[in-house]
């Protein structure tokens, strides 16, 4: 019985407290939220202008076919926080922020004031979440690529995190997925430098932020990935094309199963598709050097090994060789954009700290240095696997 | 008087939930970067050996109640004083611990949210446990241990064989000077988490007895340390350090960045689940040993009327902490320590030594 009042009493307090906390906890309806998708930062003149893409909820509903996505609202200000602040004024709704998906940041931002600003707000902001992909829009500012009508997508925002997905599941593995977190986290520890995915227009600006860019069956205007931008601390040093960037997704164990065309050993071209790759980079301290190497299982896909007598034969471990060398260079290449631009996003100070990290202690600024300047050695070997579901190509070349 | 007696079982379940409290929280120290791990290893080394000092003592004194072991070592006044500030010690860390629950949650769930009306509610379920008594809490926890143990487990599964797992970050180890090391473990990691099993010198007389009890008391402590070390590694193979320790709750942002096929994603929100239930237990635990405490030198009846005075107590601790979570967190890693060490380490090892004097001034007499 005395358990029984106790119990009462409890109640009765569980209740006010239940009052308590639903007048003090800060709430909105989901009817007075706007969920945002995309957001884009960008700098001119001195001051950020933000643009934010939100979803329109009526184009869920039945008569909803027909009705643009969502909309897309920019406002400027000194601070990122502010930018927000002067869009959000005035509109009818809250701005629900966690719900982004991408960030797309302009060029100028990020070869101009650098990148470092606008990463700390947005980790440091507790209503901005952490998965969302970052992306640089090289050629137009955030809000007309955000703006954009993207083919089987209602928003663009959407359209670019699906993008990215394949990109990540297919080309280039975590390398397509730069969140805040990841970035800031390599600028402190100041070693490597970072790379962040950039989308170039493709066609006819105007057409693109038309709704008759997707009412028709060829699409013209389209904002694909082409490839990585190369940081210099927090600040753009150069941009890597989608061959050079798939080539640094090899050198990092990230890529699954990718294309690769190459010359023929005496004419024409053929193509594989890789189904194991696996690399190492092994920075040596005695003499300091770095030695390259990579492996690839691939399938032939296309040959067009074309041959002047059509008797000669190409064999597979000629077209493996062939690839080598073009890997090779192309890797050679890419190590030399590295030291041009004395940008380390290869990633060779990270593992020569890792590797040898008593080496390392001993002198770290010397290597932060020379790392870049050091020998490298490459060895590829490609080897390949099947020739698809036919045993001779097209040309009877392989033997 | 309480003549409940609980069970190694459910010693071990309390202190294993009590030890990752709030520690997964706020104890994370990322100071000696890849090498955070070695502190709580040497933690959890002199955790074991305080805690079986304590059953020593207790083992030499025949298990008297808390108090009657004071006062067979500082007599009746100075039982009742350090009786006090024990009461009063606990109260304060029950207090600062749920300040650090208030704390998280605000920053994970409840923005903008006055962390009073956080803690309230918590507190109010847990002045209803202790109104139950120790079989109530030493019950939950040995339920509340299961889910708490799948979970992380789980948590972790998922962390570990996620993309933003990148292990090459954990290396290289053993890189840190003893300084560095000396400076984690000295006085935080042996004082918070593992010093404050002090709170179960006021629990150990309610343990049933048995003889292989001694042989299983170091598995908690040890599991606690095995979660802990993961939860280090996991948050330094996803943030990396040092820019890890820029966090105040490194787990919850590492559970945040783990996502998988674009579904499965906010892991940090049973995480926190899990902590309100860990919490639950070390709050409990604190306050059960400050009523006990305050019991057994009052002899007072009204149990209601004590623990609804506590409870304003503990709340008021809670409201006295820093308002602002930084703050918190430097008195609490910095400053609160040396307090701790008397209170977990001084007088314990007081009592031990007179308890060692007059049984071996017993057996010369005899």
């Amino acid at each position: 019985m005395k358990y029984f009042s106790y119990l009462r009493l409890w109640i009765v307090l569980a209740i006010l407290i239940s009052l308590l906390i639903s007048i003090q906890i800060p709430k909105s309806r989901m009817n007075e939220l706007a969920f945002v998708s995309g957001i884009g930062i960008d700098k001119k003149d001195a001051k950020y202008e933000v643009s934010v893409q939100i979803y329109n909820p009526a184009v869920f509903g039945k008569q909803g076919g027909d009705q643009i996505g969502g909309y897309t609202f920019k406002a400027s200000g000194h601070t990122i926080p502010e930018a927000f602040q002067n869009i959000s004024r005035g509109f009818s709704h809250t701005f629900y922020i966690q719900t982004t998906k991408v960030v797309v940041l302009s060029n100028e931002l990020v070869s101009g004031e650098g990148v470092s600003n606008t990463l700390d707000h947005l980790v440091r902001s507790l209503r901005v979440r952490s998965n969302k992909l970052f992306l640089i829009s090289r050629d137009q500012p955030p809000d007309v690529v955000l703006s954009m009508f993207q083919p089987m997508e209602k928003l663009s925002s959407v359209s670019m995190s699906k993008m990215m997905s394949e990109v990540k599941r297919l080309q280039w593995g975590t390398l397509a997925e730069t969140n805040a977190e990841k970035l800031m986290s390599i600028l402190t520890m100041g070693r490597s430098d970072i790379v962040i995915p950039y989308m170039e227009m493709r066609g006819d600006v105007e057409e693109g932020l038309s709704k008759k860019n997707i009412e028709k069956f060829l699409i013209e205007s389209r904002v694909p990935v082409q490839g990585l931008a190369v940081f210099h601390r927090d600040k753009l040093a150069t941009w890597l094309t989608f061959n050079e960037s798939t080539m640094l997704a090899i050198l990092k164990n990230q890529t699954r199963s990718i294309y690769m065309t190459s010359a023929c050993p005496r004419s024409g071209h053929f193509s594989i598709r890789t189904s194991d790759t696996h690399a190492q980079v092994i920075p040596n301290t005695d003499p300091p050097s770095i030695a390259i190497h990579v492996r690839i299982d691939a399938n032939l896909v296309a040959d067009d090994c074309a041959h002047q007598d059509k008797k000669e034969q190409v064999s597979l471990d000629e077209l493996g060789s062939s690839l080598e060398e073009t890997i090779e260079k192309d890797i050679r290449a890419l190590f030399a954009k590295s030291k041009a631009y004395q940008t380390d996003f290869i990633g060779l100070r990270e593992l020569m700290y890792r590797k040898h990290p008593g080496a390392w202690k001993q002198n770290p600024d010397e290597w932060m240095e020379k790392l870049l300047d050091t020998p490298v050695s490459v060895h590829v070997k490609v080897e390949i696997v099947t020739t698809g579901a036919n045993k001779i190509s097209r040309n009877g070349g392989l033997r | 008087m309480n003549t409940y007696k609980i069970s190694v079982f459910q010693l071990c379940s309390l202190m294993l939930l009590f030890l990752l409290g709030s520690t997964l929280l706020f104890g994370v120290n990322l100071e000696a970067g890849e090498d955070s791990a070695i502190p709580l290893v040497v933690g959890m080394l002199v955790g074991i050996t305080l805690f079986y000092g304590y059953l020593y003592v207790y083992a030499k004194s025949s298990w008297p109640p808390f108090v009657t072991l004071l006062r067979a070592s500082f007599g009746k006044y100075g039982a009742m004083l350090i009786g006090t500030v024990y009461a009063f010690y606990f109260l304060y860390i029950a207090g600062r611990v749920l300040k650090d629950f208030s704390f998280s949650l605000t920053q994970f769930m409840y923005e903008d949210s006055p962390t009073w009306i956080i803690s309230l509610p918590f507190l109010f379920v847990i002045a209803y446990s202790i109104l139950l008594g120790l079989e109530a809490i030493s019950r939950s926890s040995e339920i509340l241990v299961f889910l708490v143990v799948g979970l992380y487990a789980v948590l972790l599964l998922l962390g570990f064989v996620s993309d933003k797992f990148e292990a090459q970050y954990v290396f290289p180890l053993f890189q840190s000077n003893a300084r560095t090391l000396g400076g984690v473990i000295f006085p935080q990691v042996i004082t918070f988490p593992y010093g404050e099993l002090v709170a179960f010198m006021v629990i150990l007389p309610s343990l049933k007895r048995s003889k292989g009890m001694y042989k299983h008391m170091w598995i908690p402590i040890a599991i606690g340390t095995l979660m802990s070390v993961l939860v280090v590694e996991l948050i330094i193979g996803i943030l990396h350090v040092p820019y890890a320790a820029d966090f105040y709750i490194p787990f919850m942002k590492a559970l945040e960045l783990i996502t998988y096929m674009n579904f499965i994603q906010h892991l940090e929100l049973f995480a926190t689940l899990l902590q309100l239930s860990c919490g639950y237990v070390k709050i409990s635990v604190f306050f059960y040993a400050a009523y006990e405490i305050v019991r057994q030198i009052t002899s007072v009846k009204n149990r209601m009327g004590t623990i609804a005075v506590l409870t304003g107590i503990v709340f008021g601790f809670s409201m006295l902490q820093a308002n602002t979570l930084m703050s918190h967190l430097w008195m609490g890693l910095k400053i609160v320590p040396y307090l701790h060490l008397p209170m977990q380490y001084g007088i314990p090892f007081l009592i031990g030594c007179i308890v060692l004097i007059k049984a071996r001034y017993r057996r010369s007499a005899a």
